[in-house]
Protein backbone atom coordinates (compact mmCIF):
# COMPACT_ATOMS: atom_id res chain seq x y z
CA UNK A 1 0.00 0.00 0.00
CA UNK A 2 2.03 3.14 -0.97
CA UNK A 3 -0.17 5.72 0.86
CA UNK A 4 1.40 6.09 4.12
CA UNK A 5 4.48 5.77 2.70
CA UNK A 6 4.12 8.59 0.14
CA UNK A 7 2.77 10.81 2.88
CA UNK A 8 5.55 10.11 5.30
CA UNK A 9 8.30 10.99 2.32
CA UNK A 10 6.38 13.97 1.56
CA UNK A 11 5.88 15.08 5.29
CA UNK A 12 9.95 14.39 5.68
CA UNK A 13 10.68 16.40 2.47
CA UNK A 14 8.77 19.10 3.91
CA UNK A 15 10.00 19.35 7.21
CA UNK A 16 13.64 19.58 4.94
CA UNK A 17 12.27 21.90 3.11
CA UNK A 18 11.02 24.29 5.96
CA UNK A 19 14.10 23.98 8.34
CA UNK A 20 16.81 24.92 5.74
CA UNK A 21 14.72 27.44 4.14
CA UNK A 22 15.58 29.39 7.23
CA UNK A 23 19.09 28.09 7.46
CA UNK A 24 19.80 30.09 3.78
CA UNK A 25 21.65 33.00 3.66
CA UNK A 26 21.28 34.38 0.31
CA UNK A 27 24.71 36.90 -0.74
CA UNK A 28 22.48 38.88 -2.88
CA UNK A 29 22.39 39.56 -6.37
CA UNK A 30 24.54 42.80 -5.64
CA UNK A 31 26.78 40.17 -4.77
CA UNK A 32 26.43 38.56 -8.10
CA UNK A 33 27.04 41.86 -10.60
CA UNK A 34 30.40 42.19 -8.29
CA UNK A 35 31.87 38.83 -9.38
CA UNK A 36 30.61 39.05 -12.92
CA UNK A 37 31.76 42.61 -12.92
CA UNK A 38 35.04 41.51 -11.36
CA UNK A 39 35.36 39.01 -14.64
CA UNK A 40 34.80 41.02 -16.84
CA UNK A 41 37.16 43.03 -16.06
CA UNK A 42 39.71 40.42 -16.15
CA UNK A 43 38.86 39.10 -19.49
CA UNK A 44 38.23 42.21 -21.59
CA UNK A 45 41.54 42.43 -22.88
CA UNK A 46 40.65 39.17 -24.96
CA UNK A 47 36.77 40.05 -25.90
CA UNK A 48 37.75 40.44 -29.54
CA UNK A 49 39.39 37.00 -29.57
CA UNK A 50 36.34 35.44 -28.02
CA UNK A 51 33.79 36.95 -30.13
CA UNK A 52 36.10 35.85 -33.58
CA UNK A 53 36.85 32.50 -32.25
CA UNK A 54 33.05 31.99 -30.81
CA UNK A 55 31.59 32.37 -34.47
CA UNK A 56 34.45 31.01 -36.55
CA UNK A 57 35.80 28.00 -34.31
CA UNK A 58 33.15 25.11 -35.47
CA UNK A 59 33.69 25.59 -38.76
CA UNK A 60 37.13 26.30 -38.65
CA UNK A 61 37.40 22.84 -36.64
CA UNK A 62 35.65 20.76 -38.07
CA UNK A 63 38.35 21.40 -41.16
CA UNK A 64 39.82 17.95 -42.10
CA UNK A 65 42.61 17.75 -39.39
CA UNK A 66 45.54 17.55 -41.41
CA UNK A 67 47.87 14.81 -40.63
CA UNK A 68 51.55 15.95 -40.93
CA UNK A 69 54.16 13.82 -41.74
CA UNK A 70 57.09 16.02 -39.79
CA UNK A 71 56.42 17.63 -36.27
CA UNK A 72 55.34 20.83 -38.40
CA UNK A 73 52.55 22.71 -36.87
CA UNK A 74 48.71 22.44 -38.37
CA UNK A 75 48.81 24.59 -41.01
CA UNK A 76 45.19 23.81 -42.61
CA UNK A 77 44.38 26.65 -45.18
CA UNK A 78 41.08 27.88 -42.80
CA UNK A 79 41.41 31.00 -42.33
CA UNK A 80 40.03 31.32 -39.25
CA UNK A 81 42.46 28.95 -37.56
CA UNK A 82 44.48 31.71 -36.31
CA UNK A 83 42.41 32.21 -33.03
CA UNK A 84 46.29 33.80 -32.17
CA UNK A 85 46.84 34.60 -28.38
CA UNK A 86 46.72 38.53 -28.41
CA UNK A 87 45.82 40.07 -25.28
CA UNK A 88 47.42 39.00 -21.66
CA UNK A 89 47.55 35.54 -21.52
CA UNK A 90 45.53 35.77 -18.28
CA UNK A 91 47.86 33.16 -16.87
CA UNK A 92 45.82 31.28 -14.00
CA UNK A 93 42.62 33.92 -13.09
CA UNK A 94 43.28 34.55 -9.56
CA UNK A 95 39.66 34.14 -8.15
CA UNK A 96 39.04 33.01 -4.97
CA UNK A 97 38.07 28.68 -4.83
CA UNK A 98 34.07 29.38 -5.33
CA UNK A 99 34.49 31.08 -8.03
CA UNK A 100 35.59 29.37 -11.17
CA UNK A 101 35.90 31.85 -14.06
CA UNK A 102 34.95 32.07 -17.34
CA UNK A 103 36.06 30.41 -20.74
CA UNK A 104 39.05 28.80 -20.96
CA UNK A 105 40.89 30.96 -23.50
CA UNK A 106 43.92 29.27 -25.57
CA UNK A 107 46.09 31.60 -24.26
CA UNK A 108 45.72 30.70 -20.83
CA UNK A 109 45.88 26.70 -21.82
CA UNK A 110 49.09 27.08 -23.67
CA UNK A 111 50.41 29.11 -20.46
CA UNK A 112 49.03 26.52 -18.23
CA UNK A 113 50.69 23.51 -17.18
CA UNK A 114 48.23 20.33 -17.53
CA UNK A 115 47.85 16.59 -16.92
CA UNK A 116 46.75 14.87 -19.55
CA UNK A 117 44.59 11.64 -19.88
CA UNK A 118 46.97 8.47 -20.85
CA UNK A 119 48.59 8.12 -23.83
CA UNK A 120 48.50 5.00 -25.56
CA UNK A 121 51.00 2.66 -25.06
CA UNK A 122 54.14 3.00 -26.29
CA UNK A 123 53.80 7.00 -27.27
CA UNK A 124 56.93 8.60 -25.56
CA UNK A 125 55.16 11.71 -24.49
CA UNK A 126 54.56 12.72 -20.42
CA UNK A 127 50.91 12.64 -19.17
CA UNK A 128 51.78 14.70 -16.18
CA UNK A 129 52.35 18.09 -15.94
CA UNK A 130 52.77 19.22 -19.36
CA UNK A 131 53.35 22.33 -21.58
CA UNK A 132 50.72 22.64 -24.14
CA UNK A 133 52.99 24.02 -27.33
CA UNK A 134 51.32 25.91 -30.29
CA UNK A 135 54.76 25.22 -32.76
CA UNK A 136 57.77 23.89 -31.21
CA UNK A 137 59.52 23.59 -28.20
CA UNK A 138 57.84 20.87 -26.72
CA UNK A 139 56.55 17.36 -26.95
CA UNK A 140 52.90 17.62 -27.17
CA UNK A 141 51.13 19.64 -29.16
CA UNK A 142 47.68 22.00 -28.84
CA UNK A 143 45.89 21.94 -31.96
CA UNK A 144 45.18 24.73 -33.62
CA UNK A 145 42.77 24.29 -36.15
CA UNK A 146 41.31 21.27 -34.07
CA UNK A 147 40.18 23.81 -31.39
CA UNK A 148 36.31 24.61 -30.43
CA UNK A 149 34.26 25.43 -27.74
CA UNK A 150 31.13 23.74 -26.40
CA UNK A 151 29.67 23.19 -22.88
CA UNK A 152 30.46 19.62 -22.53
CA UNK A 153 29.47 19.63 -18.56
CA UNK A 154 26.21 21.58 -19.19
CA UNK A 155 27.56 24.71 -16.31
CA UNK A 156 27.34 27.34 -18.55
CA UNK A 157 30.51 28.35 -19.63
CA UNK A 158 31.89 26.60 -22.84
CA UNK A 159 34.73 24.17 -22.06
CA UNK A 160 37.42 24.37 -25.10
CA UNK A 161 37.51 20.87 -26.81
CA UNK A 162 41.00 20.36 -28.49
CA UNK A 163 43.23 17.58 -30.25
CA UNK A 164 46.27 17.56 -28.50
CA UNK A 165 49.31 15.58 -30.39
CA UNK A 166 52.25 13.84 -29.29
CA UNK A 167 55.63 14.77 -31.21
CA UNK A 168 57.43 11.93 -29.98
CA UNK A 169 57.87 9.38 -32.44
CA UNK A 170 56.71 8.80 -35.65
CA UNK A 171 53.58 9.57 -38.12
CA UNK A 172 50.60 8.52 -37.85
CA UNK A 173 51.27 10.41 -34.32
CA UNK A 174 49.17 10.05 -31.24
CA UNK A 175 46.31 11.89 -30.76
CA UNK A 176 44.14 12.19 -28.28
CA UNK A 177 40.56 14.27 -28.28
CA UNK A 178 40.70 16.47 -24.78
CA UNK A 179 37.96 18.62 -22.90
CA UNK A 180 39.48 21.22 -21.09
CA UNK A 181 38.21 23.21 -17.02
CA UNK A 182 38.66 24.63 -14.28
CA UNK A 183 39.63 23.37 -11.19
CA UNK A 184 38.59 24.84 -8.23
CA UNK A 185 41.20 27.45 -7.86
CA UNK A 186 40.68 28.48 -11.68
CA UNK A 187 43.18 26.67 -13.41
CA UNK A 188 43.09 24.86 -16.40
CA UNK A 189 42.67 21.38 -16.16
CA UNK A 190 42.14 18.38 -18.88
CA UNK A 191 38.23 17.07 -17.96
CA UNK A 192 38.52 14.44 -19.45
CA UNK A 193 39.06 12.37 -23.06
CA UNK A 194 36.71 11.84 -25.40
CA UNK A 195 38.48 9.73 -28.14
CA UNK A 196 42.58 8.69 -28.52
CA UNK A 197 44.47 7.18 -30.96
CA UNK A 198 45.82 3.98 -30.66
CA UNK A 199 47.93 1.87 -32.27
CA UNK A 200 46.84 -1.32 -31.32
CA UNK A 201 43.33 -0.46 -32.52
CA UNK A 202 43.46 1.29 -35.69
CA UNK A 203 41.14 3.87 -35.86
CA UNK A 204 42.53 7.81 -36.55
CA UNK A 205 41.18 11.15 -36.41
CA UNK A 206 39.78 12.57 -39.37
CA UNK A 207 37.88 15.65 -37.85
CA UNK A 208 36.25 16.91 -34.92
CA UNK A 209 33.80 19.42 -33.76
CA UNK A 210 32.52 20.17 -30.31
CA UNK A 211 28.81 21.90 -30.77
CA UNK A 212 27.69 24.64 -28.30
CA UNK A 213 25.52 22.02 -26.55
CA UNK A 214 27.98 19.80 -25.36
CA UNK A 215 28.21 17.43 -27.67
CA UNK A 216 31.55 16.35 -29.55
CA UNK A 217 31.56 14.88 -32.87
CA UNK A 218 34.29 13.00 -33.67
CA UNK A 219 35.08 11.64 -37.46
CA UNK A 220 37.29 8.19 -37.39
CA UNK A 221 38.71 6.17 -40.35
CA UNK A 222 40.37 3.02 -39.82
CA UNK A 223 42.48 3.76 -42.19
CA UNK A 224 45.49 6.25 -43.19
CA UNK A 225 46.20 6.70 -46.67
CA UNK A 226 49.68 7.22 -47.52
CA UNK A 227 49.21 10.45 -50.28
CA UNK A 228 46.94 12.57 -47.12
CA UNK A 229 43.67 12.37 -49.12
CA UNK A 230 40.54 12.21 -46.65
CA UNK A 231 38.96 8.87 -46.30
CA UNK A 232 35.85 7.47 -48.70
CA UNK A 233 32.87 6.79 -46.68
CA UNK A 234 33.52 3.18 -46.29
CA UNK A 235 36.26 3.96 -44.02
CA UNK A 236 34.83 7.27 -41.78
CA UNK A 237 32.50 7.26 -39.50
CA UNK A 238 31.13 9.71 -37.73
CA UNK A 239 30.55 8.94 -33.78
CA UNK A 240 29.27 11.37 -30.78
CA UNK A 241 30.10 11.84 -27.39
CA UNK A 242 28.68 13.39 -24.58
CA UNK A 243 29.86 14.39 -20.46
CA UNK A 244 28.08 11.96 -18.47
CA UNK A 245 28.58 10.94 -15.14
CA UNK A 246 32.12 12.11 -15.04
CA UNK A 247 33.25 10.50 -18.64
CA UNK A 248 32.72 10.77 -21.99
CA UNK A 249 30.30 8.71 -23.32
CA UNK A 250 29.41 7.83 -27.19
CA UNK A 251 25.80 8.89 -27.48
CA UNK A 252 25.45 8.48 -31.09
CA UNK A 253 27.01 6.57 -34.30
CA UNK A 254 28.96 3.09 -34.39
CA UNK A 255 30.99 2.18 -32.32
CA UNK A 256 33.48 -0.01 -34.56
CA UNK A 257 34.57 -0.21 -38.06
CA UNK A 258 33.73 -3.29 -39.05
CA UNK A 259 36.02 -6.11 -38.36
CA UNK A 260 38.03 -7.39 -41.50
CA UNK A 261 37.05 -4.29 -43.60
CA UNK A 262 36.58 -5.68 -47.01
CA UNK A 263 40.18 -7.81 -46.77
CA UNK A 264 42.48 -8.07 -49.72
CA UNK A 265 41.16 -11.35 -51.26
CA UNK A 266 40.57 -14.75 -48.00
CA UNK A 267 44.08 -15.81 -48.41
CA UNK A 268 44.42 -18.81 -46.54
CA UNK A 269 44.23 -18.09 -43.02
CA UNK A 270 48.09 -16.78 -43.08
CA UNK A 271 47.59 -13.57 -40.74
CA UNK A 272 44.72 -14.49 -38.36
CA UNK A 273 45.39 -12.02 -35.78
CA UNK A 274 43.25 -13.10 -32.92
CA UNK A 275 43.65 -15.99 -30.74
CA UNK A 276 40.92 -18.67 -31.72
CA UNK A 277 40.17 -19.95 -28.89
CA UNK A 278 36.90 -18.23 -26.64
CA UNK A 279 38.76 -16.41 -24.07
CA UNK A 280 34.98 -16.86 -22.04
CA UNK A 281 31.78 -18.50 -21.47
CA UNK A 282 28.73 -16.56 -20.73
CA UNK A 283 25.82 -17.87 -19.29
CA UNK A 284 22.65 -15.92 -18.45
CA UNK A 285 19.44 -16.78 -16.39
CA UNK A 286 16.16 -15.66 -18.11
CA UNK A 287 14.29 -12.35 -17.32
CA UNK A 288 10.86 -12.76 -16.07
CA UNK A 289 8.76 -10.06 -16.04
CA UNK A 290 6.15 -9.36 -13.63
CA UNK A 291 2.66 -7.70 -13.56
CA UNK A 292 2.71 -4.42 -14.20
CA UNK A 293 4.22 -1.89 -11.05
CA UNK A 294 1.69 0.78 -10.01
CA UNK A 295 3.64 2.98 -12.63
CA UNK A 296 2.56 0.75 -15.00
CA UNK A 297 5.60 -0.88 -16.29
CA UNK A 298 6.27 -4.54 -16.11
CA UNK A 299 9.73 -5.51 -14.18
CA UNK A 300 12.87 -8.15 -14.43
CA UNK A 301 16.20 -9.53 -14.19
CA UNK A 302 18.80 -11.37 -15.18
CA UNK A 303 21.85 -12.45 -13.97
CA UNK A 304 25.20 -13.05 -16.27
CA UNK A 305 27.52 -14.83 -15.54
CA UNK A 306 30.98 -14.44 -17.40
CA UNK A 307 34.30 -16.78 -16.85
CA UNK A 308 37.51 -16.31 -18.13
CA UNK A 309 38.43 -20.11 -19.47
CA UNK A 310 41.87 -18.35 -21.34
CA UNK A 311 44.99 -18.52 -20.13
CA UNK A 312 45.80 -14.80 -19.19
CA UNK A 313 44.65 -12.39 -16.85
CA UNK A 314 41.84 -10.08 -18.53
CA UNK A 315 42.05 -6.58 -16.90
CA UNK A 316 39.77 -5.23 -19.21
CA UNK A 317 36.52 -7.19 -19.58
CA UNK A 318 33.51 -5.84 -21.21
CA UNK A 319 29.57 -7.35 -21.38
CA UNK A 320 28.13 -5.54 -23.88
CA UNK A 321 23.73 -4.89 -23.99
CA UNK A 322 22.52 -3.98 -27.38
CA UNK A 323 19.26 -1.59 -26.63
CA UNK A 324 16.51 -3.80 -27.35
CA UNK A 325 13.61 -1.45 -27.13
CA UNK A 326 10.55 -2.53 -25.87
CA UNK A 327 12.94 -4.26 -23.07
CA UNK A 328 14.67 -1.41 -21.81
CA UNK A 329 17.79 -1.68 -19.26
CA UNK A 330 17.81 0.26 -16.32
CA UNK A 331 21.42 1.47 -17.03
CA UNK A 332 20.29 3.34 -12.85
CA UNK A 333 20.17 -0.57 -11.79
CA UNK A 334 23.32 -2.63 -12.55
CA UNK A 335 25.06 -4.79 -10.00
CA UNK A 336 28.36 -5.24 -10.00
CA UNK A 337 29.34 -2.98 -12.82
CA UNK A 338 31.68 -0.71 -11.14
CA UNK A 339 32.50 0.74 -14.42
CA UNK A 340 29.64 1.40 -17.04
CA UNK A 341 28.57 3.43 -19.65
CA UNK A 342 25.58 4.00 -22.51
CA UNK A 343 24.91 5.01 -25.79
CA UNK A 344 25.81 4.52 -29.48
CA UNK A 345 22.85 1.88 -29.24
CA UNK A 346 24.82 -0.37 -26.36
CA UNK A 347 25.57 -0.34 -22.44
CA UNK A 348 28.38 -1.34 -21.67
CA UNK A 349 29.43 -2.97 -18.53
CA UNK A 350 33.13 -3.50 -17.26
CA UNK A 351 32.71 -5.91 -14.21
CA UNK A 352 36.79 -5.66 -13.65
CA UNK A 353 39.74 -7.72 -14.09
CA UNK A 354 38.88 -11.41 -14.46
CA UNK A 355 42.04 -14.12 -13.82
CA UNK A 356 41.96 -17.02 -15.62
CA UNK A 357 39.30 -19.40 -14.23
CA UNK A 358 37.72 -16.71 -12.33
CA UNK A 359 33.93 -15.99 -12.49
CA UNK A 360 32.30 -12.67 -12.23
CA UNK A 361 28.39 -12.02 -11.86
CA UNK A 362 26.90 -9.06 -12.82
CA UNK A 363 23.21 -8.47 -12.16
CA UNK A 364 20.87 -6.40 -15.45
CA UNK A 365 17.60 -4.85 -14.56
CA UNK A 366 14.76 -4.24 -17.70
CA UNK A 367 11.50 -2.52 -17.58
CA UNK A 368 8.85 -2.89 -20.44
CA UNK A 369 5.40 -1.21 -20.68
CA UNK A 370 3.12 -4.42 -23.01
CA UNK A 371 3.31 -7.84 -22.19
CA UNK A 372 4.59 -9.82 -25.49
CA UNK A 373 5.73 -13.02 -26.60
CA UNK A 374 9.06 -15.34 -25.20
CA UNK A 375 11.98 -14.02 -26.84
CA UNK A 376 15.66 -13.78 -26.60
CA UNK A 377 17.67 -10.86 -26.03
CA UNK A 378 21.46 -10.31 -27.36
CA UNK A 379 24.28 -10.06 -24.93
CA UNK A 380 27.94 -10.48 -25.12
CA UNK A 381 31.49 -10.12 -23.63
CA UNK A 382 34.41 -9.28 -24.93
CA UNK A 383 37.97 -8.64 -23.96
CA UNK A 384 37.94 -4.51 -23.18
CA UNK A 385 40.68 -1.98 -24.15
CA UNK A 386 39.84 1.69 -22.70
CA UNK A 387 36.10 1.85 -23.84
CA UNK A 388 36.78 -0.41 -27.13
CA UNK A 389 36.63 -4.53 -27.89
CA UNK A 390 39.45 -6.20 -28.85
CA UNK A 391 38.75 -7.39 -31.96
CA UNK A 392 37.90 -11.52 -32.56
CA UNK A 393 37.22 -11.67 -28.05
CA UNK A 394 33.83 -11.74 -28.14
CA UNK A 395 31.63 -14.84 -26.73
CA UNK A 396 28.41 -13.92 -27.27
CA UNK A 397 24.92 -15.50 -25.79
CA UNK A 398 21.47 -14.40 -25.46
CA UNK A 399 18.75 -14.19 -22.27
CA UNK A 400 15.65 -15.50 -22.16
CA UNK A 401 12.46 -13.21 -21.77
CA UNK A 402 9.69 -14.68 -20.31
CA UNK A 403 6.24 -12.97 -18.82
CA UNK A 404 4.63 -14.62 -15.86
CA UNK B 1 0.82 6.62 -6.73
CA UNK B 2 3.82 8.21 -8.49
CA UNK B 3 1.55 9.76 -10.82
CA UNK B 4 2.86 12.67 -12.55
CA UNK B 5 2.29 16.18 -10.33
CA UNK B 6 1.84 18.88 -12.52
CA UNK B 7 4.45 21.00 -12.71
CA UNK B 8 3.95 23.77 -9.63
CA UNK B 9 7.06 25.32 -11.35
CA UNK B 10 9.56 26.10 -8.76
CA UNK B 11 8.22 27.09 -5.53
CA UNK B 12 9.57 30.18 -3.87
CA UNK B 13 10.10 30.60 -0.36
CA UNK B 14 6.88 31.07 1.50
CA UNK B 15 7.54 34.81 2.33
CA UNK B 16 7.93 35.70 -1.35
CA UNK B 17 5.46 37.01 -3.57
CA UNK B 18 4.14 34.73 -6.50
CA UNK B 19 6.67 33.79 -9.57
CA UNK B 20 3.79 32.89 -11.36
CA UNK B 21 4.76 36.01 -14.07
CA UNK B 22 7.73 34.84 -14.17
CA UNK B 23 7.25 35.51 -18.29
CA UNK B 24 7.00 39.09 -18.42
CA UNK B 25 8.88 40.72 -20.94
CA UNK B 26 11.93 41.39 -19.28
CA UNK B 27 12.37 39.54 -16.07
CA UNK B 28 13.81 41.59 -13.22
CA UNK B 29 17.23 40.03 -12.67
CA UNK B 30 16.48 40.76 -8.55
CA UNK B 31 13.19 39.70 -8.69
CA UNK B 32 14.29 36.53 -9.80
CA UNK B 33 17.31 35.69 -7.61
CA UNK B 34 15.02 36.54 -4.59
CA UNK B 35 12.24 34.45 -5.73
CA UNK B 36 14.12 31.44 -5.81
CA UNK B 37 17.62 31.59 -4.47
CA UNK B 38 16.74 29.93 -1.79
CA UNK B 39 14.46 27.27 -2.60
CA UNK B 40 17.16 26.30 -5.05
CA UNK B 41 19.23 26.10 -2.83
CA UNK B 42 17.60 23.49 -0.91
CA UNK B 43 17.21 21.65 -3.53
CA UNK B 44 20.76 21.39 -3.87
CA UNK B 45 21.82 21.00 -0.45
CA UNK B 46 19.29 18.14 -0.12
CA UNK B 47 21.11 16.82 -3.06
CA UNK B 48 25.14 17.73 -1.98
CA UNK B 49 24.22 16.88 1.80
CA UNK B 50 25.80 20.09 2.29
CA UNK B 51 24.23 23.49 2.95
CA UNK B 52 27.36 26.38 1.91
CA UNK B 53 28.10 24.35 -0.99
CA UNK B 54 24.85 24.19 -2.06
CA UNK B 55 24.54 28.10 -1.70
CA UNK B 56 27.77 28.66 -3.56
CA UNK B 57 26.57 26.45 -6.43
CA UNK B 58 23.29 28.75 -6.77
CA UNK B 59 25.01 32.07 -6.45
CA UNK B 60 27.42 30.46 -9.23
CA UNK B 61 24.70 29.34 -11.44
CA UNK B 62 23.20 33.08 -10.87
CA UNK B 63 26.60 34.90 -11.75
CA UNK B 64 26.33 32.88 -15.01
CA UNK B 65 22.60 33.73 -15.29
CA UNK B 66 23.89 37.64 -14.97
CA UNK B 67 26.50 37.03 -17.10
CA UNK B 68 24.08 36.43 -20.06
CA UNK B 69 20.97 38.04 -19.01
CA UNK B 70 19.65 39.82 -22.41
CA UNK B 71 19.58 36.03 -23.47
CA UNK B 72 18.19 33.83 -20.59
CA UNK B 73 16.05 37.26 -19.36
CA UNK B 74 13.96 36.23 -22.51
CA UNK B 75 13.90 32.51 -22.08
CA UNK B 76 10.47 30.87 -21.42
CA UNK B 77 11.70 29.95 -18.19
CA UNK B 78 15.15 31.43 -16.93
CA UNK B 79 14.72 29.72 -13.47
CA UNK B 80 14.96 26.15 -15.63
CA UNK B 81 18.64 27.62 -17.14
CA UNK B 82 19.68 28.62 -13.46
CA UNK B 83 18.21 25.23 -11.85
CA UNK B 84 19.82 23.23 -14.75
CA UNK B 85 23.24 25.13 -14.50
CA UNK B 86 23.32 24.93 -10.66
CA UNK B 87 22.56 21.07 -10.93
CA UNK B 88 25.21 20.62 -13.80
CA UNK B 89 27.72 22.60 -11.52
CA UNK B 90 26.57 20.44 -8.78
CA UNK B 91 26.78 16.57 -10.48
CA UNK B 92 30.37 17.67 -12.77
CA UNK B 93 32.40 19.68 -10.36
CA UNK B 94 31.30 19.32 -6.77
CA UNK B 95 33.87 16.62 -5.82
CA UNK B 96 36.69 19.11 -6.67
CA UNK B 97 34.76 22.18 -5.65
CA UNK B 98 34.35 20.56 -2.01
CA UNK B 99 37.72 19.57 -1.61
CA UNK B 100 38.88 23.39 -2.32
CA UNK B 101 36.01 24.37 0.05
CA UNK B 102 36.19 21.94 2.98
CA UNK B 103 37.22 24.82 5.45
CA UNK B 104 33.90 25.75 4.68
CA UNK B 105 32.27 23.07 6.22
CA UNK B 106 33.82 24.01 9.28
CA UNK B 107 32.71 27.50 9.25
CA UNK B 108 29.09 26.37 8.25
CA UNK B 109 28.88 24.01 11.47
CA UNK B 110 29.72 26.82 13.76
CA UNK B 111 27.39 29.31 11.93
CA UNK B 112 24.05 27.62 10.85
CA UNK B 113 21.41 27.01 13.50
CA UNK B 114 21.41 23.30 14.65
CA UNK B 115 20.28 21.66 11.74
CA UNK B 116 17.60 19.68 13.42
CA UNK B 117 17.01 15.63 13.65
CA UNK B 118 14.46 15.91 10.62
CA UNK B 119 17.31 17.42 8.20
CA UNK B 120 19.78 15.27 9.73
CA UNK B 121 17.81 11.80 8.87
CA UNK B 122 16.88 13.00 5.90
CA UNK B 123 20.38 13.95 4.60
CA UNK B 124 21.46 11.07 5.70
CA UNK B 125 18.89 8.60 3.71
CA UNK B 126 19.75 10.35 0.75
CA UNK B 127 23.26 10.11 1.11
CA UNK B 128 22.61 6.10 0.38
CA UNK B 129 21.00 6.85 -3.01
CA UNK B 130 23.03 6.72 -5.59
CA UNK B 131 23.15 9.82 -7.43
CA UNK B 132 20.76 9.55 -10.18
CA UNK B 133 18.12 7.98 -7.97
CA UNK B 134 18.83 11.14 -5.14
CA UNK B 135 18.53 13.66 -8.12
CA UNK B 136 14.80 12.51 -9.59
CA UNK B 137 13.84 12.20 -5.63
CA UNK B 138 15.29 15.89 -5.05
CA UNK B 139 13.80 17.49 -7.70
CA UNK B 140 10.67 15.97 -7.91
CA UNK B 141 9.86 16.21 -4.06
CA UNK B 142 11.76 19.54 -3.33
CA UNK B 143 11.47 21.26 -7.21
CA UNK B 144 8.42 19.86 -7.75
CA UNK B 145 9.57 18.95 -10.83
CA UNK B 146 6.98 16.55 -13.02
CA UNK B 147 8.42 13.21 -14.40
CA UNK B 148 8.62 14.98 -17.95
CA UNK B 149 10.66 18.06 -16.30
CA UNK B 150 13.25 15.71 -14.84
CA UNK B 151 13.48 13.64 -17.79
CA UNK B 152 14.20 16.94 -19.77
CA UNK B 153 16.81 18.24 -17.14
CA UNK B 154 18.29 15.07 -17.16
CA UNK B 155 18.62 14.23 -21.08
CA UNK B 156 16.56 10.51 -20.69
CA UNK B 157 13.67 8.91 -21.26
CA UNK B 158 10.69 9.22 -18.83
CA UNK B 159 10.93 5.45 -18.19
CA UNK B 160 14.23 5.56 -16.57
CA UNK B 161 13.34 8.72 -14.44
CA UNK B 162 10.48 6.65 -13.52
CA UNK B 163 12.59 4.08 -12.46
CA UNK B 164 14.86 6.32 -10.66
CA UNK B 165 12.14 7.77 -8.07
CA UNK B 166 10.63 4.32 -7.67
CA UNK B 167 13.45 2.58 -6.51
CA UNK B 168 14.67 6.00 -4.83
CA UNK B 169 11.62 6.29 -3.24
CA UNK B 170 11.63 2.69 -1.69
CA UNK B 171 15.34 3.02 -0.35
CA UNK B 172 14.54 6.03 1.31
CA UNK B 173 11.50 5.33 2.78
CA UNK B 174 12.96 2.34 4.44
CA UNK B 175 16.06 3.93 4.87
CA UNK B 176 13.84 6.97 7.41
CA UNK B 177 11.93 3.85 9.20
CA UNK B 178 15.31 2.32 10.13
CA UNK B 179 16.18 5.65 11.54
CA UNK B 180 13.25 5.77 13.23
CA UNK B 181 13.44 2.51 14.90
CA UNK B 182 16.82 3.44 16.23
CA UNK B 183 15.99 6.74 17.70
CA UNK B 184 12.92 5.76 19.11
CA UNK B 185 14.32 2.53 20.97
CA UNK B 186 17.74 4.60 21.99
Amino acid sequence: MPEPRETRLSGAFEAYRTLTLDAVVPAGPDAVRRTVRRRQRRRVATVAVVVAVAVAAPVAAWAALGRQSTPAPVTSPAPTASPAPTGSPSAGPSASPSTPAGRIERAELLAATVDLPAWPAGAGCRTRGVRLVERTGGDVLLSNAAYAYGDVDGDGVPEPVAVVRCLRGGSPYPEQVVAFDRAADGTPVALGRVFRSDPRRPEWLVAFDARPDGAVRVDVTDRVEADDTEPNAAHRQTRIYRWRDGRFTQTGGPTAFPAEPSPPAPTTSTSKPIPVSPLFTLTTTPVVYGPPDADGWRRGMTTVTVTNVGPDRLTDVRVTLPDSDPDIHEHSLVDGCPTASGGGGAFYCHPGPLDPGERITVGLHFMRRTAGSDHQIPVSVERGDDNAAVPGTTTRGSITVTFE
Amino acid sequence: MTVTREARRDEPPPDETTDGPDRRQAVDFDGLYHAHFRSLTVQLAAYCGDLSQAQDLVQEAFCRAFARWSRVSRYDDPVAWVRRVAWNLATSRWRRLRTAESWLHRQREEHVPGPGPDRVALTAALAQLPPTQRRAVVLHHLADLSVGQIAEQEGVPEGTVKSWLHRGRAALAAQLTTTNEVTDHA
